[in-house]
């Protein structure tokens, strides 16, 4: 089969991922899979029509893309497996072995670091990849699952750009499902690695929760500081009727990488979506979120928590769809703009005309640290029912100048004490995470990059 | 101890101390009263080091050095601490590490070993015994969610742990019930000694029942009206500010 033609009026950049894509058309995972090869190259012939968004489309208004399609990524990745060299990043639970873990170094797998032991009957996380395999020869992944339901459907490529490229491309990444009535106790980790070298990665993550299944899911992201590298990562999400799924995000990328992310959720009556993306690292971040609620009942909390220092740029898009009555979402964001950061805030609630008794709740709170620094916020609320109960608010303020001169009055240095008062000001979105040994986990490595944080041993006693 | 020669400063070029002279003698607790609006809490931010206040002239001396070229933290490690007329809340920013964290930035400043958690919980919970101040209190924001009292005795908790040479109590009593009122005025007392001034800011005789002040003085536009013993205080309550103009203008 031949790859469709690129147009004439796209970039050089973006007519490579349609090259890439005809390349390793054939060795892609699923090339025997009809509806996942279709999908890819629905995905393909999307991206060839439209290229890369411009500030033009409104839902890219804030953030500027132009530099990745201006970078020629190594698109193809064929180096021979035995040649790559261990990966020494962080492995992220390593102050625990028995953590529950994928580990994904460089789009694929390590067994080695990895550990599934003790996963409940029936709950199975796999790699893309196999999971991918196990339905290419016929065989079923689990009964009552059926990956061509799920995958590339609830995250569909016309989407977006990105979300098209990452269906084209996608090699890596895991596929969870938990039947119905499942818990997972314990939290599971998928911790995505990467080596040095311009590559781009496309990782894709589904989560499936069957009725009443409930789990909590950590995605990590790390890599090197000084690698200029592309992720550009899909997670679907699919929670069956009363299921309820505890997602954490940590985007904790090298500081010169490029980071966009979306992430797609069908929520069924009665399920919870709980979710919390730390957005901490890459120079360029982009979090582009989509919520249905399909059911009374559904509720989502969104918090988020951005941090655009130095030259970095964060943009947090979030749109939820209340199409039920009885749905409840809440987005709850802060941001900290520093250096020449920029922030970006933007999400929308859209309550239906049948979505009576919805509630849905905006807030977006900002830290401007300086005076080159951007915050761009945007709470919106779209509102056709008339039995709701609906807010939104943001505010962008500085270090408030009284606290400062308290603590410094005590003896605590300026330095410490901005450092104390912007760890004042993230607390909250930490501690919104419930279980202790996560909160502590994501706390002490959120400080870990927050500006002017010494952490000087005390800070790090932070959260308990 | 602490020196104040012809202090002039100005606030959004308004002059507010105008020409203020105070000399407070080691050991010695001086009451400052004053009406509303006369200078005190702009007195008191001076001295602690606070921003947005041009000094125009005179100086401050602690112990024969300047005080006013210095930063606020700088001044805390001399021996100033500033108990606030509105104490501030921080929230986000634990109480305890927030004590912890400053107890050990004057003990690294003045040359002493920095408490564990341990000693300072020790320390910690002998002082919440003098002021009655709940256990729980600690583990909240500076300050989030206290009530009037409790942050004025909380200010009172923190004069306690770390023992300054010079304290500026900034209208401790306002707002107290007579029982935090001798919690405070046992706070204060307990460090009187040769080593250790005060200056207490005041509307009311009555915290002065408590804490007997050396000297009383009486600020009034931007500079000490007048100047006495206990008496003073005791006139004030029953003349009021105009009665003593008069007195003052008649004698
Ligand atoms: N930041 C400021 N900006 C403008 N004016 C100020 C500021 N701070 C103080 N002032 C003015 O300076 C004067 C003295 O205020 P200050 O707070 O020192 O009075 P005070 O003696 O403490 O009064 P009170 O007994 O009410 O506490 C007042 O007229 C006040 O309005
Ligand atoms: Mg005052």
């Amino acid at each position: 089969m031949s790859a469709p033609t690129p147009t004439d009026t796209l970039s050089a950049g973006a007519k490579a991922y349609i090259e890439a894509f005809a390349e390793r058309e054939d060795e892609l995972p699923g090339r025997g899979l009809k509806w996942l090869h279709d999908a890819r190259r629905e995905a393909i012939d999307f991206f060839s029509r439209t290229g890369f968004p411009t500030q033009r489309n409104e839902r890219w208004k804030y953030t500027n893309v132009a530099p990745i399609e201006k970078r020629s990524f190594d698109l193809n990745r064929k180096v021979p497996l035995p040649s790559r060299t261990p990966l020494s990043g962080d492995l992220w639970t390593e102050g625990d072995r028995q953590a529950l873990r994928l580990v994904i170094d460089d789009g694929i797998v390590n067994p080695a670091l990895s550990n599934l032991d003790g996963l409940p009957q029936g709950l199975f996380v796999k790699g893309l990849a196999e999971a991918i395999d196990v339905e290419s020869v016929g065989l079923t992944l689990a009964p009552g699952f059926a990956l061509e339901s799920k995958l590339t459907r609830i995250a569909p490529a016309r989407n977006d750009a990105f979300c098209a490229l990452n269906t084209a491309l996608m090699d890596s990444g895991a596929v969870i499902f938990a039947p119905p009535g499942t818990v997972l106790e314990r939290p599971l980790h998928l911790i995505f690695r990467v080596g040095s070298g311009e590559k781009a990665l496309f990782p894709r993550i589904l989560i499936a929760a069957g009725a009443g299944a409930r789990m909590t899911v950590i995605e990590h992201f790390s890599g090197p500081a000084d690698a200029d590298y592309l992720e550009n990562a899909v997670t679907e999400i699919d929670l069956a009727e009363d299921a309820a799924l505890r997602y954490i995000k940590m985007q904790r990328s090298g500081s010169k990488s490029w980071h966009l992310a979306t992430l797609r959720a069908r929520i069924e009556a009665r399920a919870e979506f709980r979710s919390s993306v730390l957005s901490l690292g890459a120079r360029l971040c982009r979090h582009d979120i989509d919520i249905e609620l399909q059911g009374e009942e559904a509720r989502c909390s969104l918090d988020g928590l951005y941090l655009a220092d130095g030259r970095r740029h964060t943009d947090f898009r979030a749109n939820i769809e209340h199409t039920f009555a009885h749905c409840k979402s809440d987005v709850y964001c802060k941001g900290i703009a520093a250096g020449r950061g920029r922030g970006v805030f933007n999400a929308r609630a859209h309550v239906h005309p049948d979505a009576q008794k919805s509630e849905a709740h905006q807030t977006n709170r900002n830290l401007l640290l300086s005076r080159d620094a951007e915050i761009d916020t945007k709470p919106q609320l779209e509102i056709h029912a008339d039995d709701v109960k609906c807010s939104h608010g943001a505010t962008v303020g500085q270090l408030d100048d009284q606290a400062l001169f308290y603590l410094r009055s005590r003896g605590i240095d300026l330095e410490s004490a901005r450092a104390m008062l912007t760890l004042g000001f993230i607390r909250d979105i930490v501690e919104r995470i419930e279980d202790p040994d996560l909160r502590r986990m994501i706390g002490k490595a959120t400080l870990a990059h927050l500006p002017g944080m010494g952490l000087d041993g005390e800070l790090s006693e932070a959260f308990t | 101890m602490l020196k104040i020669t012809d202090l002039r400063a100005n606030v959004d070029d308004k002059e507010i101390l105008k020409g203020l002279n105070l000399h407070v003698p080691p050991g010695e607790v001086h009451a400052i009263m004053g009406p509303n609006g006369s200078g005190k809490s702009t007195l008191a931010h001076i001295l602690a080091g606070r921003e947005g206040y041009e000094v125009t002239k005179g100086e401050v001396l602690l112990e024969g050095e300047s005080l006013l070229d210095l930063a606020p933290e700088e001044r805390a490690y001399r021996g100033v601490f500033l108990a606030f007329q509105y104490p501030v809340e921080i929230p986000g920013v634990n109480n305890t590490y927030f004590l912890k964290a400053a107890v050990n930035a004057l003990r690294r400043h003045q040359g002493q070993p920095e408490l564990d958690a341990i000693d300072f919980l020790g320390l910690v919970r002998e002082k919440l015994e003098i002021l009655h101040l709940d256990e729980s209190l600690l583990k909240r924001g500076v300050n989030v969610g206290f009530s009037g009292g409790e942050k004025k005795r909380n200010e009172i908790f923190q004069l306690a742990l770390m023992e300054p040479k010079v304290a500026i109590l900034d209208e401790t009593d306002s707002g107290l019930d007579i029982d935090a009122l001798k919690d405070v005025a046992k706070g204060v007392n307990a460090l009187r000694g040769p080593e250790f001034s005060a200056i207490v800011v005041t509307h009311y005789q009555r915290l002065l029942d408590h804490i007997a002040p050396d000297r009383v003085h009486i600020l009034s536009e931007g500079h000490i009206f007048r100047s006495g013993g206990i008496e003073l205080a005791h006139e004030l309550e029953a003349k009021g500010y105009e009665g003593l103009v008069r007195t003052e203008a008649g004698s």
